[in-house]
């Protein structure tokens, strides 16, 4: 288990990590969710021993991993947001060298290279230049790179940005093929499909601070906000009132074309509808609103989750 | 050590990415030097030389000896090699002056009269200050006439010994005499120039070598470590690059050491300046003739000139901190030391005053190595390579640090 206390860091006068606690258990993906800026890429940084923070302490089985670093270098792979590769080589190159620097023989080297170039679906440009791949691709392999010695907890700092849709896609359904790989991931973004996607646990961060933490269902209930029910159609006040009062449904928003209703449960829909058919209430739509991690963010940060 | 060679493997790899741009590199110090050859009076002689422009002045007119000079030098056979013209001092004067020809040769008064009577003489040779190869060859050419001259006294050593114990003894020749013994000696000279007209085509071989030896290897060998220079500081500004990047911690972030990267990377350049200046080699032989007997030092030569070429650059990449600095760092390395160093400039032609700094540039050890080695001084050979592998260890140790020292600096 990785843990994480307190990390603060600043650079002259912007505090770009303002105090970050969260922990990673074996094997989960773990997702640090936050808008531009938010000090996603400075908490990877510190956590993978590339800059020092000014304070804090972050343990991998219960050792100090500033203190033991070259021993946690071992144990980490890194996906830098910025794809860090040779350009001028092969992907296979690319591997093996890095293979290589990690200790492999050649032959250890080969094998990897090829298993990743397979999993990364890159086996087909095995012999291209780095230069002419596309930059999903790029993308793949800077993934490949990183995971090219088997670490034990992986950090991917938003390894699909700056791609088209359907290259993310890609991706994503890859990295759900690492659950083989028995990584613990730490995985920054400011997609919000992907953290609900792919991550088990999800930190929403922004301006150096961790807003909220925990499971996707957990975050939403931790919003206190319930479902809302949006019905256009032609409605008659006291009617509709009387009904929705019988049942103890709380109206937010009435209009004679659209009524907005507050469900505690969303098991009171149907009954809703049924009473409406019953009093000849004409609706011509109906829309279900859930709050969700969007709805989550905008209250936390006040910012929409834009790239 | 796998990881170091692998690393310098696939960095040498990628050395190789932009063969176009490696291939001017390489080739410009070659067509500089062949413009260079041409530039010597425009128009190309038979071996692509233009013929070298003499003026001769003769203050000696009807010397048997000085008449031969001339002969000499404007002898036929020699016509697309030499162009001699007979004139007056002044009219010399304004042809050098002029930048017409490349030298002014000058007969002195009674300089056949005091060679026959052994005394010391001596020619005058006025150089062209702008060219720096052909009054070279002149000097070679005047050389070879002299050493033919010492020749002819060889041959004619009675006549003039007679002639000379007659002058110490004082004793009154009568001019009946003299005449006869002198026009005996022009008779003897005269049979004998057609003869060395004939040698001659020897003699003008000897002076082709010659002539092409000294002018090509100080060009060609100063202008391809200058631009040698500038490969390597090119190739290594990948070095600096890096550190700003990345890719340099995902480097770091491996089991990969420190010294190991630096190793790494001096070991990659240094086989690939070392390619190149195999190439080149190959292509000084073809085109310009530059050989030597000792294959195995100029390879030693080349060898050490690729270390020393590649740790200079690492002293300029360890200096710097982005491209830019590199980029000021090294033009001023790279003048200074070509300037001092013979690159650009002859050595032996630099002012004195400039000429005590050489021992200063890196390039004047390696650029005079490979001409001594060529020129086959091999004393001055030895020295040259001594000083060089000093050099290259001092080089090496100041790279050292200073490159560790930028690598600390962006990861830990
Ligand atoms: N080297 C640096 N020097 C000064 N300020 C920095 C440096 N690196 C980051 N910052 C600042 O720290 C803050 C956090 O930056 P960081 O790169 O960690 O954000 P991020 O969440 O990764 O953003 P993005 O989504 O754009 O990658 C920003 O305000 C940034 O300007
Ligand atoms: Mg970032």
């Amino acid at each position: 288990m990785l843990k994480i206390e307190n990390i603060k860091k600043s650079y002259k006068d912007i505090k770009a990590l303002k105090g970050i606690s969260f922990d990673v258990k074996k094997g989960e993906i773990f997702g640090l969710l936050g808008p531009n800026g938010a000090g996603k890429t400075t908490a990877i940084s510190i956590l993978t021993t590339l800059i020092e923070p000014d304070s804090g302490a972050a343990y991998y089985e219960d050792k100090n991993i500033f203190n033991n670093i070259s021993w946690w270098r071992k144990k980490i792979g890194v996906v830098p947001q910025e794809t860090a590769f040779y350009e001028e080589l092969t992907a296979r190159d690319n591997l093996t060298l890095w293979g290589a620097l990690y200790g492999m023989d050649s032959k250890q080297a080969s094998e990897r290279a090829s298993y990743l170039l397979n999993l990364m679906d890159l086996e087909s440009k095995e012999k291209a230049k780095v230069s002419e791949f596309s930059g999903g691709m790029k993308r793949r392999l800077n993934i490949a790179i990183g995971i090219v010695h088997r670490p034990e907890v992986l950090f991917l700092d938003e390894p699909t940005v700056g791609i088209d849709v359907q290259a993310r896609v890609n991706i994503r359904e890859i990295l759900k093929k690492f659950v083989n790989e028995e990584m613990s991931i730490i995985y920054t973004t400011h997609q919000l499909e992907e953290a609900e996607e792919l991550c088990d646990r999800i930190a929403i961060m922004d301006e150096g601070e961790i807003k909220a933490r925990g499971t996707i269902e957990e975050l939403i209930s931790q919003l206190g906000e319930e479902t809302e029910v949006e019905f256009s159609g032609e409605f008659a006040e006291d009617a509709i009132r009387n009904i929705l009062n019988n049942i103890g449904v709380k109206i937010l928003n009435f209009s004679k074309e659209t009524i907005l209703i507050d469900v505690e449960k969303e098991d009171i829909i149907p009954e809703v509808v049924e009473l409406f058919m019953k009093n000849n209430v004409i609706i011509n739509t109906m829309d279900i609103k859930r709050p969700n991690l969007e709805t989550l963010f905008l209250k936390l940060t006040g910012k929409e989750l834009r790239e | 050590m796998r990881k170091i060679l692998k690393l310098a493997v696939s960095d040498y790899k990628r050395r190789w990415n932009k063969p176009i741009l490696i291939l001017l590199y390489v080739f410009t110090p070659v067509i500089i030097t062949l413009i260079m050859w041409m530039a010597f009076g425009g128009g190309s002689g038979g071996s692509g030389f233009a013929p070298l422009k003499l003026a001769i002045v003769n203050n000696d007119k009807g010397g048997v000896i000085s008449d031969f000079f001339v002969n000499a030098f404007s002898n036929e056979n020699a016509k697309d090699k030499i162009k001699a013209f007979v004139v007056k001092e002044p009219e010399a004067m304004k042809l050098i002056n002029g930048r017409k020809v490349s030298g002014v040769m000058i007969i002195p008064k009674n300089f056949s009269k005091n060679i026959l009577e052994m005394r010391k003489t001596e020619i005058k040779l006025i150089k062209n200050p702008t060219e720096m190869i052909y009054p070279m060859i002149a000097e070679t050419g005047l050389n070879i006439i002299k050493d033919g001259t010492n020749y002819l006294l060889t041959i004619f050593k009675d006549e003039i010994t007679i002639i000379r114990t007659a002058i110490e003894k004082k004793e009154k020749m009568d001019n009946m005499t003299f005449t006869t013994l002198y026009d005996k000696i022009g008779d003897k000279i005269k049979k004998i120039i057609p003869l060395f007209e004939e040698q001659k085509i020897e003699i003008k071989d000897v002076k082709e070598e010659e002539k092409k030896i000294p002018m090509a290897v100080f060009y060609f060998t100063g202008m391809a470590f200058f631009f040698l220079f500038f490969i390597s500081n090119a190739v290594l500004n990948d070095m600096v690059k890096e550190r700003n990047g990345f890719i340099i911690k995902r480097l770091f972030l491996s089991e990969l050491k420190k010294s190991e990267y630096y190793f790494a990377r001096i070991l990659s350049v240094v086989l690939f300046m070392f390619t190149i200046e195999f190439v080149l080699a190959i292509t000084g032989r073809l085109l310009f003739h530059i050989t030597t007997d000792s294959i195995f030092w100029l390879l030693i030569t080349l060898f050490l000139s690729a270390i020393i070429l590649s740790l200079l650059s690492a002293v300029i990449m360890g200096l710097s901190n982005n491209e830019r600095q590199v980029h000021n760092i090294g033009m001023i390395f790279v003048f200074l030391f070509a300037m001092l160093g013979g690159s650009l400039i002859p050595v032996s032609v630099l002012p004195a005053s400039i000429r005590k700094f050489s021992v200063v540039s890196p390039l004047y050890y390696i650029t005079e190595s490979v001409i001594s080695l060529v020129l086959q001084r091999m004393d001055k050979f030895y020295h040259l390579i001594i000083s060089t592998s000093f050099i290259a260890i001092g080089l090496f140790i100041l790279s050292y640090l200073l490159n560790i020292r930028a690598l600390k600096k962006v990861v830990k």
